[in-house]
């Protein structure tokens, strides 16, 4: 009979670690330790090098959707559209098959089930709301990048659709665990456990909510402009504004086209809010800049004392892992552009990437601590059979185990920008060369303004250095 | 004991090789396809069946195409869905089944292309406008432009998917910039998600 167990428990452990080396490595390796190399790389501008050290793994494995996002990053940082475009493609397929299946689903419990003696790092990577948005915002860029403007608007309207869908959901997923919890007569403290738990709202800044991001909102306006699509584009700007109120290019932009569209009660009261200090004039055209700087926050490790009551009187403190954003907030380096030795414009920030991944995890954290509490514990009912039926060594095994395998899930699309910024210039027509300065770093931009047309730039601030990622 | 242990073992090996085991068939090309919610095949069909039909029975247009066969140039359907359709596909069904209804003729492609490159027409602008369709249409020989939109509106809760299309075409006289005829065709497609599954 013991023997049929532990046979039992060998084969559960083979299909937890899945036969490879690679699962065995994210039961004991944070993901952002798996990812630190190819982070290096993106940050010296080795954009081709870091997409070359991603590896996809099979297209049924854990992270198979998150690898590809980092590759398509990377293939587009590295500039090429159409390998990008495929690897976000194949990302948007797999996710839509995922969204497809039953609510709930048999092997999703079995995975569960493994999760609760290992972590959570082996449960396929859920997309967080506002990477969902980012992905159709890249494909939008990609096509647009390779002049395909009617998919990149396709893009965008999946993006406001997945942004939409993301306010519907909030708080399901903690009543959720709550549940679970309650069914397994597992009652851990959360609060007190909260009380341990670093105070994010330095990186987390102003931001409302984990999924609306202004950036996109921008760039779907920008492109309804491209296509003569003005009403459109003039809701998009309002909705940026509403997130990133501060914005002085978003109000520019709003009062323009609430003159253009006759929005005179619009016109009125944002002629009093803001003022207007640039006027077009239809001899000149527009060149739009959006810079993306450094690279999100990544995700880490770190151990949070929670207290647990079982229904059958069992009490204890348990060291749970909890992935945290734990860096010291920094704030986007502003660029500036000159024309010869003037200074034309400064850039103004759009949307901090990092604050919005701060802002989701703390949203997340509470339905995360309930189920990391049902994981110890069951972790710890484990060892105390162990110990006693096979004694000393068995609890010893089971014991380093236990530890060795407490590893937070630090997964996330960690190759996105930290934060962009904007820059929407009105300049006279003809070739235009400019210059973009941010510290010591150069980048002399030629453009070729035509009246009444927009140039679109798209620049990458990488560790304080500049490259033009693309343009139309 | 053991013999359970075995039985399972067996049980799960049959599972697996079952799994394993793919079957190709044959399906009928019109058969109503309802794989997922997106646009399909048959909601392809529909649209471009209702559109000929109604085209070639509207009495203005039987009226045009009495005594001659004019020339049309089919400008293009705009995606305006969440969702990558090929509308050229639509255009070219709908095309064909004018053409091979022998009431009208249409433009080469190419040439329109080509004549298309030499003007810098705007394709991507968002609305037709009438005063450079005549001009074009001048150029490339045609008397009529068939121009169309497609649009949808999508709600999903999690649970539910419900995705509504609405098809419109338009006829327009390239001479007078008049419109000719018009239809517009709706689909309404919902998806449940089961609540259990593998």
């Amino acid at each position: 009979m013991i023997r049929i167990q532990s046979v039992t428990a060998a084969m559960l452990l083979l299909i937890l670690t899945g036969c490879s080396t690679v699962a065995v490595k994210s039961v004991f390796v944070g993901y952002d330790q798996q990812l630190q190399s190819t982070r290096q790389l993106a940050w010296q501008g080795q954009f081709d090098a870091a997409a070359q050290s991603i590896e996809l793994g099979p297209v049924d494995s854990r992270n198979h959707i998150l690898q590809l996002l980092q590759q398509g990053r990377a293939l587009f940082l590295a500039q090429d559209f159409e390998a990008s475009l495929t690897r976000f493609q194949q990302a948007a397929q797999v996710l839509a098959q995922l969204d497809r299946q039953a609510q709930y689903r048999l092997s999703q419990g079995v995975n569960l089930a493994a999760t609760t003696v290992t972590n959570d790092n082996l449960i396929p990577y859920e997309l967080p709301d506002y990477e969902r948005t980012m992905l159709h915002h890249y494909l939008a860029i990609n096509y647009l990048a390779l002049s395909r403007v009617e998919p990149a608007l396709v893009e965008v309207r999946k993006a406001r659709q997945a942004q939409l869908m993301a306010a519907q959901k909030r708080q399901d997923e903690l009543r959720q665990a709550a549940n679970e919890a309650a069914e397994q007569g597992v009652i851990p403290d959360v609060n007190a456990a909260f009380n341990g738990y670093p105070d994010m709202s330095g990186l987390i800044g102003n931001v409302k909510n984990g999924y609306q991001n202004a950036y996109t909102f921008y760039v779907s306006a920008l492109l309804y402009e491209l296509v003569d699509e003005p009403n459109a584009a003039y809701i998009d700007y309002k909705k940026a504004l509403e997130i990133a109120p501060d914005n002085r290019y978003i109000q520019q932009r709003l009062l323009v086209l609430a003159k253009r569209l006759g929005m005179t009660q619009d016109l009125a009261m944002y002629q009093k809010l803001f003022t207007q200090f640039d006027s077009h004039s239809a001899q000149d055209g527009r060149v739009v800049i959006l810079i993306e700087q450094d690279l999100v926050a990544a995700k880490q490790d770190m151990h949070l004392p929670i207290p647990i009551r079982s229904s059958d009187g069992y009490y204890g403190v348990f060291n749970v892992a909890v992935p945290v954003y734990n860096q010291a907030p920094r704030r986007a380096a502003p660029l500036s552009i000159y024309q010869g030795n003037t200074l034309v414009a400064h850039s103004a920030e759009i949307t901090g990437i990092t604050n919005l991944a701060a802002k989701q995890l703390q949203e997340d954290m509470p339905a995360m601590l309930v189920r990391q509490a049902i994981r110890v514990y069951t972790k710890e009912m484990v060892r105390k059979n162990v110990a006693d039926s096979a004694g000393d060594w068995g609890n010893l095994l089971v014991n380093l185990y236990n530890t060795l395998s407490e590893t937070a899930d630090t997964r996330s699309w960690s190759l996105l920008p930290g934060n962009v910024q904007v820059m929407d210039l009105s300049l006279g027509s003809g070739e235009q060369s400019l210059e973009l300065r941010q510290g010591a770093s150069r980048l002399p931009l030629n453009i070729a303004v035509a009246p009444g047309q927009t140039r679109l730039l798209l620049v990458t601030s990488m560790a304080g250095k500049l490259y033009l990622s693309a343009s139309n | 004991m053991k013999r359970t242990a075995l039985a399972i073992t067996l049980g799960l090996s049959v599972l697996t090789m079952v799994g394993c085991s793919n079957k190709v068939s044959y399906g009928d090309a019109t058969e109503v396809e309802t794989v997922d919610v997106g646009f399909g095949s048959t909601d392809l069909q529909t649209v471009a069946q209702q559109m000929t039909d109604d085209l070639l029975t509207f009495p203005a247009v039987v009226a045009i195409t009495a005594k001659e066969r004019p020339v049309v140039y089919v400008e293009r359907i705009k995606n305006k869905t969440s969702e990558h359709i090929d509308t050229e596909s639509i255009t070219d069904s709908i095309s064909t089944k004018l053409l091979r209804s022998g009431k009208f003729r249409f433009v080469d492609m190419a040439r329109v292309d080509s004549v298309r490159q030499q003007l810098e027409f705007q394709n991507s602008g968002g609305m037709v406008d009438p005063a450079t369709a005549v001009s074009f249409g001048k150029q490339i020989g045609a008397q009529y432009m068939l121009y169309g939109n497609l649009s949808s509106i999508v709600k999903d809760n999690g649970k539910q998917k419900d995705v509504y299309y609405k098809f419109t075409m338009r006829l327009m006289d390239l001479q007078t910039g008049i419109l000719e005829w018009a239809d517009e065709t709706e689909i309404r497609k919902v998806e449940e998600r089961s609540k259990f599954g593998l």
